[in-house]
């Protein structure tokens, strides 16, 4: 489907809040209307370019590594000094919204 | 009840236990005991700037899978990004594989092969895809429901998995559990996974009655949890067919302690996910010599084994089955008669009935520890030469899975020896002649023969055949009882 059919509308952008776990103000969701069609725009200029068959993803070749541990310097707890810690676990939002 | 049809489809969580490190960075793939969050590094905690890369091992095991499973291997790995924001995924997206533009599964379209009740059945196997495993989510309270949060380790994040998914070619819990438990076999052959370790598969199950929405039950922890979960969701949708209430396509959590289906309200559809090809991961060419290579160590499978057991050993079905079913045993049984020339059937019904009954399931993995096939191997050889009766023999296999030698049992038991022919005559005469209340009583009812069977036994420290002694006795109470009517 080309991104020009799809209708940027109300429901679009709430699906996109929720999808993405961030509440909008009336402002921000009208200004994201604007911009989100202008990005499908630009999306679609890409799309438009002749690129034959050939589906490039990457430039370069991926490769592999042995499996053998190796204990870094920069491992462990104090990676994650950020985050609020319980008891040495991390503390989330609740998963079940009943 | 109703009948209509109902139609499963399975996705098997398989963690790569064999694994040293992660999918994507060093750390240690055993996070199992360890303290929550000790376990982890920039990479699988998905830090800006940090950069994954595939581990070897995990590719190749899953080839391995791959041709096991009779299916069509892509002549490339690569890998997409999947994304859903859940607190035990570090990134926001998790690192999978995916058909679709520029990414493809590392293998799809195969089969396996399993029986129920003797039945040849076999399930299409639609892909299997290398992913990452999200931390583990623990609730304080104990459960979903009732957690106001969630508290989150992080060690399992980044652990490979393999994902198995099925075609819906299941049409009860019976058949679902039998294929599982041909899988675990397969993937314990190709020493895939240790699935004596919590969590190490984890299954969801898609479940519809003909004509309804497909609903998927996630979280179920084991192979006995199954049977429960779609019998519960079964009679859940059917309860709300006859009510005219339509069944939502939706995902579902199994609450293990209530023993229910749980609406976990994600509204995801495919598209949500926003899969496309991980930036960070360049795809990785599959060479034609490489599979070749990996084909040549693939390992005789539980099928196959089973087979050439009954052709070697002359094994019944049932036996080679239960017998092949854990890789473990199969070597264990193979070993012993290495030692014996004992008739297979004979060794194999006393390992399995006695030896793993003893042992406990859990424990075969240790077998060969526990009771050295060469001692199992001697107390086999001593029974097929006639020199203990198999009632010994059984009694003396607990006393070898304590530690103890088979030689040194008979010998402090004073068990070596079987009594038999004339010498068990005499002594079943004897009995009889000391006990005439008992042979009264047998003579009346044939079940009070058990008493001097047992009296026998007695007599000679259980060295006389159980079977002969049987017989003997019923001859001998068949004599009495003709004099009794022609006196």
């Amino acid at each position: 489907m080309s991104t020009k059919e799809r209708l940027v509308n109300e429901e679009l952008i709430e699906r996109l809040s929720w999808l993405s776990r961030i509440k909008l103000s009336v402002e921000e969701r009208e200004r994201l209307s604007k911009e989100i069609v202008m990005i499908l725009g630009y999306i679609d200029d890409i799309l438009s370019l002749d690129v034959g068959n050939e589906e490039i993803t990457h430039l370069s070749e991926g490769r592999l590594r042995e499996d053998s541990p190796i204990y870094e310097i920069e491992m462990g707890r104090e990676l994650l000094g950020q985050a609020i810690l319980e008891e040495g676990y991390v503390k989330g939002p609740k998963v079940f919204k009943g | 009840m109703s009948s209509e049809k109902i139609i499963i489809g399975l996705e098997i969580h398989v963690q790569l236990t064999s694994l040293k490190t992660k999918l994507f960075c060093n750390c240690s793939s055993n996070y199992r005991d360890m303290p929550p969050n000790t376990n982890v590094c920039p990479i699988c905690l998905g830090l800006p700037g940090s950069l994954p890369v595939v581990n070897k091992e995990a590719v190749k095991k899953a080839l391995l899978v791959a041709l096991a499973l009779n299916m069509k291997i892509s002549n490339r790995v690569s890998w997409a990004r999947k994304h859903y924001f859940y607190p035990d995924l570090p990134k926001n997206y998790q690192i999978t594989q995916y058909e679709g533009k520029g990414v493809a599964s590392i293998a799809r379209e195969g089969y396996l092969e399993y029986y129920v009740d003797g039945n040849l059945k076999k399930a299409r196997i639609r892909r299997i895809n290398l992913e990452e495993d999200p931390g583990k989510i623990i609730y304080h309270t104990g459960s979903m429901l009732t957690s106001k949060y969630s508290l989150i380790d992080y060690n399992r994040s980044g652990v490979a998995l393999l994902e198995i998914v099925t075609e819906p070619d299941f049409s009860s819990p019976k058949e679902v559990i039998a294929f599982l438990q041909e899988l675990r076999s397969v993937l314990e052959y190709l020493e895939v996974a240790d699935f004596n370790l919590e969590g190490s598969m984890r299954v969801d199950v898609n479940i519809s009655i003909e004509g309804g929405s497909r609903v998927e039950v996630k979280n179920i922890g084991s192979i006995s949890e199954i049977e429960a979960a779609i019998l519960y969701e079964v009679a859940r949708q059917r309860s709300l067919r006859e009510k005219g209430i339509k069944i939502e396509m939706e995902t579902r959590h199994w609450d293990q302690e209530r023993k229910a289906t749980v609406g976990t309200r994600t509204k995801e559809t495919e598209e949500d996910y926003r899969y496309f090809p991980d930036p960070n991961l360049p795809p990785v060419e599959i060479e034609m010599d490489y599979l070749e290579g990996i084909a040549k160590e693939m390992p005789e499978l539980p099928n196959a084994k089973r087979e050439r057991l009954i052709k070697e050993y002359g094994l019944s079905s049932y036996l080679s089955y239960v017998i092949t079913s854990n890789k473990k045993l199969a070597e264990y049984f193979e070993e012993v008669m290495k030692y014996t020339k004992i008739d297979g059937e004979k060794a194999a019904a006393l390992i399995v009935n006695d030896l793993v009954g003893w042992i406990g399931q859990e424990r075969i993995k240790d077998i060969g520890k526990l009771v050295p096939p060469a001692e199992m191997a001697n107390l086999l050889e001593l029974l097929r030469k006639g020199d203990i009766s198999i009632k010994i023999a059984k009694e003396t296999i607990p006393e070898l899975v304590s530690g103890r030698k088979t030689t040194e049992v008979l010998l402090s038991r004073g068990w070596l020896g079987r009594i038999s022919g004339k010498e068990l005559d005499e002594i079943v005469e004897r009995v009889m002649r000391e006990n005439e209340k008992a042979v009264e009583d047998a003579l009346r009812n044939p079940k009070a023969i058990q008493f001097l069977i047992g009296k026998v036994m007695e007599v000679t420290n259980k060295k006389a055949d159980p079977k002969e002694t049987y017989e003997l006795i019923v001859k001998k109470i068949g004599e009495l009882q003709k004099r009794t009517w022609s006196n």
